[in-house]
């Protein structure tokens, strides 16, 4: 409508002329092919313009109502059925509501009106995300109430209130993108004590000032959330639930005595905890120098991929024992696992609990508590630099100046300076090389990645191929074809077992795109001749002999190896060596096509044996991981100062590592073998 | 209608709008990943 047509009208109308042309102006925004449920819209604009005449507002409620509508089954569509994903891959709410934020961010430049558009589109409320929008208390903890109804525990309302003392620092890192310099990190630092502090005088408000946590609290019986408080409660000495404030302002950048900062009548000495917080926010900006405060915010940078990976892996290596095989572990692994697929952001609670849970007492396990923080937090070097050198905080968290760096450099030996310079070249080499396709010519002893496992992350055809094959096996004949993901926990001792069962087939689900039917961990399926004979009705008999080999059962015997060879020197070289047995076999058993034989593997007992190897035997595989084999037939990811040893595998060390030869492709198996044969 | 109180209709439907987008981004890649 022209602006002329506009002049003539009166005001009421001129209104909802405007209205309309401002609906109209957002349609004409909706490009067909990036709002396709919409794009009936203008001609249903035009059909209730017919019907109802300048009933804008009701135009207006109709067009919102089939956006939201079409909206919602979008969600629901692609949340819920899309076929062929597993459930990993599924969008979750907490992406959902990631991409909520984004494009609030980017149609209207706020997420302020987050909750409400998450509840217009019936989107759960998750926390994690909801704060990096701004932190609107009606969102949060869905997830973690979901869990605790679950088990209908009883609930100290406490807890719900520390909860959100650490929430406060709970995306500290991600917030202090925002901070630009020194000055602002003062202000940043000084919002964050208001909030604690406001939390709590709450806190420690007499008891009969019931907070709206607890009164909004339900009380219920004994749980296993319950269980879980009281083993928190058994943190010895004077872990104070002050403590937790403190460990979060030590989590900022310095300790605070916590003995005195509660009156006798159980309040908050409000004043004295404001001065001492602030003489502690004061110092730490005097130290944030310029050059310090870049390199804190670099520090602050999200973490990468393999960094999360590490992140997710302590955190799950961190439930107790006896959460092991429980219904909140199941539910919280999987929690933990959507979040880090879909955001660097740890679940709220898991933090916390992380943080609380029984350590060994007294300062050390606080000390243990706070380093766990801090590794959480991406920010480790940060507070090196602020505390490493010479502060008692730093000597304590392990920082300190080393004895040897204050040696004289004898001539010709690496300087202090210069080895920082290399320790910095060479990590910043590692950090590039967690791209996938960075490792593709990375050449050790003269093979390059590629040229091995292929390019990128993916099975290799052929061994997809073999795993679709097996699958179709699988389905054919279910519960006949012993399948182990080695991703899935798989030990030695379960190995060995299973080798003992006799003919069966053991294969490596790693990077699996189907599902592996039942626990196969725990049970077992025994291959028997009807069953052979079925898999041979549905899957190709040179197919079947490539991946079961002719005679499987008959693989190579480690026990026949030459007595104590492999129980020399440290245990851990011990084991490691154990696991090489294994991992020598495996391939052999899963693909069939290439046998390592007998004397392939004395060969490589001789070199072990002459100490040609050394104890260090490193396993690259897919995900560019370092790992080590470990005696439980597990891998650990090696520190970074290895991985800088390894990255410099020439011949020129006596370290040496190979591709993974689990992952690797049928044909290359021998390639593998000649380049052993060379090198060891 | 009050803007402070409550998003415009253009303002929800660009948002919901462009929250299309993305989520159909999201999903072109993942199959493309799976393919």
């Amino acid at each position: 409508m022209s602006p002329e047509t506009n002049a003539n009208m009166p005001d009421n109308l001129e209104s909802s002329v405007d209205i309309a042309e401002e609906t109209n102006s957002a349609l004409s925004d909706l490009a067909a092919d990036v709002l396709q449920p919409l794009t009936d819209v203008p001609a249903k604009i035009e059909a209730i313009k017919q019907e109802t005449g300048q009933d804008l507002e009701k135009l207006q409620q109709e067009i919102l109502d089939t956006a939201i509508a079409d909206t919602k089954k979008n969600i629901e569509e692609y949340s819920q059925k899309m076929e062929g994903l597993t459930e990993a891959e599924k969008i979750t709410e907490a992406e959902l509501y990631e991409l909520l934020q984004k494009a609030m961010e980017t149609a209207i430049g706020s997420t302020e009106e987050l909750a409400k558009y998450s509840t217009l589109l019936g989107l759960k409320q998750i926390s994690g995300i909801a704060e990096l929008a701004g932190k609107d208390d009606d969102i949060y903890l869905d997830e973690e109430e979901m869990l605790q109804s679950t088990y209908d525990e009883n609930v100290d309302p406490h807890t719900q209130l520390d909860s959100h003392v650490l929430s406060v620092f709970s995306e500290y890192s991600s917030e202090m993108e925002a901070v630009t310099s020194p000055e602002e990190l003062k202000t940043f630092l000084l919002e964050k004590w208001d909030e604690v502090r406001t939390l709590l005088v709450q806190k420690y408000a007499p008891k009969t000032e019931k907070t709206a946590h607890e009164t909004s609290m339900k009380m219920g019986d004994e749980g296993m959330m319950a269980g879980l408080q009281g083993l928190i409660s058994q943190v010895p000495g004077n872990h104070t639930e002050l403590d937790k404030f403190y460990n979060a302002i030590a989590f900022v950048g310095g300790f605070v005595d916590d003995g005195e900062y509660v009156d006798r009548d159980g309040r908050l000495n409000e004043a004295k905890a404001d001065q001492a917080i602030r003489t502690q926010i004061d110092l730490i900006c005097e130290k944030a120098t310029p050059e310090t405060f870049n390199e804190y915010k670099e520090a602050t940078k999200e973490l990468t991929k393999t960094q999360q990976n590490e992140k997710k892996e302590t955190l799950l290596k961190s439930i107790p024992e006896n959460f092991q095989g429980s219904e909140f572990e199941r539910k919280y692994t999987v929690y933990i696992e959507q979040s880090f697929i879909n955001k660097n952001w740890i679940p709220k609670g898991f933090d916390e609990w992380l943080v609380e849970r029984p350590k060994p007492g007294g300062i050390g396990g606080m000390l243990d508590s706070l380093k766990v923080l801090i590794a959480q937090s991406g920010l480790g070097k940060f507070f090196k630099d602020i505390f490493g050198k010479g502060s008692w905080i730093g000597s304590l968290l392990g920082y300190g100046e080393k004895k040897e760096d204050k040696k004289e450099v004898a001539e010709g030996e690496e300087k202090p300076e210069e080895k920082k310079k290399r320790i910095e070249k060479e990590d910043k080499i590692i950090e590039e090389l967690q791209e996938p396709s960075k490792w593709d010519d990375v050449n050790i002893s003269g093979i390059k990645k590629k040229d091995f496992l292929g390019t990128g992350t993916e099975l290799s055809e052929e061994n997809r191929k073999h795993l679709e094959i097996l699958q179709k096996a699988l389905n054919a004949t279910p519960g006949t074809i012993l399948a182990v993901a080695r991703t899935k926990g798989l030990t030695i001792e379960s190995i060995k077992t299973l080798d003992e069962m006799g003919e069966k087939v053991i294969f490596s689900a790693e990077n699996e795109s189907f599902t592996i039917k039942g626990d196969l961990d725990k049970t077992p399926y025994e291959l028997n001749d009807t069953d052979i004979t079925k898999a041979k009705e549905v899957v190709p008999k040179d197919d079947i002999e490539a991946i079961l080999g002719k005679d499987f059962a008959k693989r190579f015997d480690v026990e026949k190896l030459p007595d104590g060879l492999f129980k020399s020197g440290e245990k851990t070289s011990d084991n490691l060596h154990k696991s090489v047995q294994y991992l020598l076999k495996l391939p052999n058993t899963v693909w069939g096509k290439y046998k390592f034989t007998e004397k392939d593997c004395e060969l490589l007992a001789e070199k072990i044996k002459s100490g040609a190897i050394h104890e260090d035997l490193f396993i690259l595989d897919r995900d560019n991981d370092f790992d080590v084999l470990q005696a439980d037939g597990t891998t650990k990811e090696v520190d970074r100062k290895t991985k800088r040893d390894v990255i410099q595998i020439d011949g020129t060390t006596n370290k040496w590592a190979f591709w993974d030869p689990w992952d690797v492709r049928v044909e290359n198996i021998e390639t593998l073998m000649a380049w052993l044969k060379h090198n060891i | 209608m009050d803007k402070k109180s409550s998003p415009s209709v253009k303002e929800q439907l660009l948002v919901l709008a462009e929250f299309n987008r993305l989520l159909k981004e999201r999903i072109a890649e993942l199959k493309k990943a799976k393919q």
